[in-house]
């Protein structure tokens, strides 16, 4: 015990000696504090996207160095088949930017859906979707490079739609140079560098203005524009370090985690059907000049799969758009209605229910993306003429606006009460597939229309969930939940976690670290990382605060010394959702 | 803000005052200390040396500031051109002997008539390709085929399309790229007439309307894109038959020599290959003065 103290004595001297603290104190920074109510998934969803972008950059790097532009898909090959941990390193390296891009569509939405959008943070918003822009340019640029079939297809679909662009041939040659294959995948792989320096750049922008607006409250805490905490306020949370350091490395280990165990756990599923294996393939396909195996679609990825069904559409009059003008349709003019967006929308309130228009067009905008894009997959190229692009995707406006105006009402219909029990939502449903069941005359295309009937509904009912949940729930919410695990019981846990985090490595440097058995060390390593991960979430439960802080701020602005922690516990107003907690 | 208040004679007379006391050694400017404090150094230096600074003239100098960045600014980024790399390719056809493998011509009777099998050879670029047909009716037979005026859709002008070559003018040859999005073979590819039916295997099925289309044009084979669905005629000089396509296949010239039976490639007319902004240029010319014939793959398995 005594060598034990001494250690720890001579340890502690020597880090306080050569600490960093003394030159600069994180804690000190103006970074924004957290509310313990706020160490939820929802509110980390940003966290989530740059923790897949830096596992983008760092994989990159490594694939940046073993590149040959001259020779893409030899060199593509040879990285698999040869360098050691290429592999797995490629493969994640598809399915992180995977991630990056199905994350940055959630956090998008679930900003659409909160209002984040308002004042003050329109700059955050527009920043954002640049940000989205260019993680789009970069993973086009990106899916070229292996130069397999699919890459190739790719660049000659983006031919198409810029020669019709005004100055598409100048774009044209910027983007892919001279037409020599050796200059082509030069020039790609410059851009897709270039884009990933400019997405890092403007990354560190988002965040700054991020710190500076701090993270937008509850509804609960504060419901109407500006949706800021004041700074007092804030000022009394938990500090960036360890509470926020900690929780965000849980996040980012538990991304990728994902990111490396799910491409090397996917290449080692035998017999993926011809028709999805261009969608989920870790690996790039045949060669150009080869065919493709029979039955496998020239798919673009799934993120571009709305793009390439809207070429298929065709003009009222029967005749085709040109590419450029189809690409401008579907993807520009969403883009410019998010854009201008903040300043479409100038109402003071933050929650849905009090959006009705806006939240109906969000609800379209993700219906539509999911349509074209399983349409795309369902029927690649197939011409889809006007009353067909009517017939499905016309409904989803009236299951929108309709269940947008029932669901609500049915909330409020009598004062003071939730009468909209599930069973009733469920009713609801029902009454909603009655309406739109008159068209379904649609049949070769069902599928494609039940997804624009349900996504509307579906999405309706999740943002007014936490409505309802409030309305069942009926015990109130404990100051101090009670700890569910002892310490005891905790440290076998961790020590358990340790021990099968070492039983994984010791099976995993059996295998060699090239060729198809490499993929086992993205498993391997993958599954370690969530052990990492799930061993810092169990950390932070038991050694952080767990009260709950999310309360009502009554005037912002002003100091309050009576509540605490700075904010006042909100006092008998007539809002329905406290009188439910109490109840 | 008044153009006339910007630009007053005084600000002129102001702005050789002020230069002449920089130049001055008695009250010589400090460039140092400018870069380091700024206004705060030059607004306290005028007012000592040249007289104060007024609102008008402050705006004027910031006025001249940002136009003198501009014009810095225009100057840079005029460079951005140099991003535009001129397109690689040549400046003229030149006449290409077709070849097979082993390097000897190809001979215009050994093209095998109605063949499944897709045949391509570069020509002008390598990133070229282009098909070599010998077309015939449903029972073989190899077809005459007579110039025509092809019609380009999408802007309703039309060009002439020379016919076929070869002892029986049945021979021609097409970009094997199609027009709609730049889908290569074996996606698209020549439908012989034995495989003009419905019910073949997975990919190689012919969609019912572009079979109806080419029925009713009385056409004994198609070339068709699997893409996205569109059709060719190359009896008729690779003219559009279903869209989603708005421009027929460029031809490649072919000149047959009678005496030797040998095929040579000497241009290409209609629009230009997909992805090009005219034949001759983006990519790589094909080198020498012979470009080989190759038997790329046959779609039809069963
Ligand atoms: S690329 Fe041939 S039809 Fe679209």
């Amino acid at each position: 015990m005594k060598v034990m103290d001494r250690i720890s004595s001579l340890t502690g001297k020597i880090i306080s000696k050569f600490s960093l603290k003394q030159f600069v104190d994180i804690n000190e920074q103006p970074l924004f504090r957290m509310p313990n109510y706020m160490f939820r998934l929802r509110y980390w969803l940003g966290a989530l996207v740059a923790a897949a972008f830096i596992w983008e950059v760092v994989t990159g790097l490594f694939l940046l160095l073993n590149y040959y532009p001259s020779d893409p898909y030899n060199q593509t090959q040879t990285i698999i088949s040869k360098i050691p941990f290429g592999a797995p390193i490629l493969y994640s390296h598809l399915y992180g930017a995977y991630f990056m891009i199905f994350l940055a569509y959630i956090h998008l939405f679930r900003n659409y859906f909160d209002g984040a959008y308002k004042r003050p943070r329109q700059l955050l918003w527009v920043v954002g979707l640049l940000l989205f822009a260019l993680a789009l340019g970069t993973a086009f640029t990106g899916y070229s490079l292996p130069a397999d079939i699919l890459g190739a297809d790719a660049d000659g679909v983006a031919h198409g739609i810029l020669a019709g662009a005004p100055a598409g041939s100048t774009l044209i040659t910027i983007l892919f140079g001279n037409g020599t294959s050796v200059d082509m995948y030069t020039k790609l792989l410059g851009w897709h560098v270039i884009f990933a320096v400019i997405l890092g750049a403007l990354v560190g922008v988002h965040f700054m203005l991020f710190e500076q607006y701090g993270v937008m409250p509850s509804k609960k805490v504060k419901e109407k524009v500006p949706a800021v905490y004041p700074k007092e306020t804030w000022e009394k949370f938990n500090p960036w370090f360890p509470r926020n350091f900690v929780y965000t490395l849980e996040l980012t280990l538990f991304i990728w985690g994902l990111i490396l165990l799910i491409p090397n756990v996917v290449i080692n599923i035998p017999n993926i059907p011809n028709s999805i294996s261009p969608l989920l393939s870790p690996a790039p396909l045949v060669s150009p000049s080869q065919s493709l195996p029979p039955g496998t679609p020239a798919f673009p990825p799934w993120f571009f799969l709305f793009l390439y069904k809207s070429i298929d559409f065709l003009q009222p009059n029967g005749a085709p758009y040109t590419p450029f003008i189809a690409s401008l349709l579907s993807g520009m003019l969403p883009a410019l209605y998010l854009l201008v967006l903040p300043w479409l929308d100038r109402s003071d309130e933050t929650a849905a229910h009090k959006r009705t228009l806006f939240a109906g067009i969000g609800i379209l905008l993700v219906t539509y993306l999911v349509q074209l894009s399983v349409w795309a997959a369902v029927d690649p190229g197939i011409p889809e003429p006007f009353s067909t692009q009517v017939g499905l995707m016309l409904p989803p406006v009236f299951v929108a606006f309709v269940s947008l105006y029932l669901i609500p009402r049915a909330i409020h219909s009598k004062k003071g009460e939730r009468s909209l029990t599930p069973k009733n939502a469920a009713l609801l449903i029902v009454v909603g597939l009655v309406i739109v069941g008159t068209w379904s005359s649609l049949l070769r295309h069902l599928s494609i229309y039940l997804i624009g009937v349900f996504i509307p509904i579906a999405m309706t009912l999740v943002l007014f969930a936490t409505r309802f949940a409030r309305g069942v729930e009926t015990a109130p919410v404990e100051e101090k939940a009670p700890r569910m695990m002892t310490y005891n019981i905790a440290i076998v846990f961790m020590v358990m976690l340790f021990l099968i985090a070492a039983g994984i490595l010791a099976l995993m440097i059996r295998y060699p670290d090239t060729g198809p058995e490499s993929t086992y060390w993205g498993i391997g390593t993958g599954i370690i990382l969530l052990i990492f991960s799930y061993a810092l979430s169990l950390y932070g439960y038991l050694f952080y605060p767990q009260e709950n802080d999310e309360v009502k701020i009554v005037h912002p602005g002003t100091k309050k010394t009576s509540g605490g922690r700075g904010i006042e516990v909100q006092g008998a107003s007539g809002e329905a959702e406290n009188q439910a907690d109490k109840a | 803000m008044e153009f006339g208040s910007f630009l007053g004679i005084e600000d002129f007379y102001y702005l050789r005052k002020i230069s002449g006391a920089m130049k001055n050694p008695r009250t010589r400017f400090n460039d140092t200390m400018f870069i380091e404090e700024g206004e705060d150094y030059l607004l306290p230096y005028l007012a000592d040396n040249v007289g104060p600074v007024d609102e008008t003239r402050r705006k004027f100098i910031k006025g001249v500031v940002f136009g003198i960045g501009a014009i810095a600014a225009a100057s840079v980024l005029d460079a951005v051109r140099g991003l535009q790399v001129p397109l690689a390719g040549e400046n003229a056809y030149v006449k290409m002997l077709l070849v097979d493998s082993t390097g000897t011509a190809v001979k215009a009777s050994s093209v095998p008539v109605n063949n499944p099998v897709i045949v391509l050879y570069e020509y002008p670029l390598t990133n070229e390709i282009n098909f070599l047909l010998n077309l015939g009716d449903t029972s073989g037979n190899p077809l005459a085929l007579a110039s025509t005026s092809v019609t380009i859709p999408e802007n309703g002008s039309t060009y002439t399309f020379p016919g076929g070559v070869g002892a029986n003018k049945s021979i021609v040859s097409y970009s094997a790229i199609c027009q709609h999005l730049g889908c290569k073979p074996p996606n698209i590819h020549y439908y012989p007439p034995q495989y003009m039916k419905t019910g073949l295997t997975f990919p190689d099925f012919l969609p019912p309307d572009a079979l109806a289309a080419a029925q009713k044009a009385n056409l004994p084979g198609i070339i068709h894109c699997d893409c996205h669905g569109s059709t060719y005629d190359p009896y008729h000089g690779a003219a559009v038959i279903t869209g989603p396509t708005q421009r027929p296949l460029p031809s490649t010239v072919l000149e047959w020599d009678s005496s030797t039976d040998q095929l040579y490639a000497t241009g290409s007319i209609g629009v230009p290959v997909y992805g090009h902004t005219s034949t001759l240029s983006g990519g790589t010319t094909v080198s020498g003065t012979s470009s080989t014939v190759s038997n790329s793959s046959n779609p039809f398995t069963s």
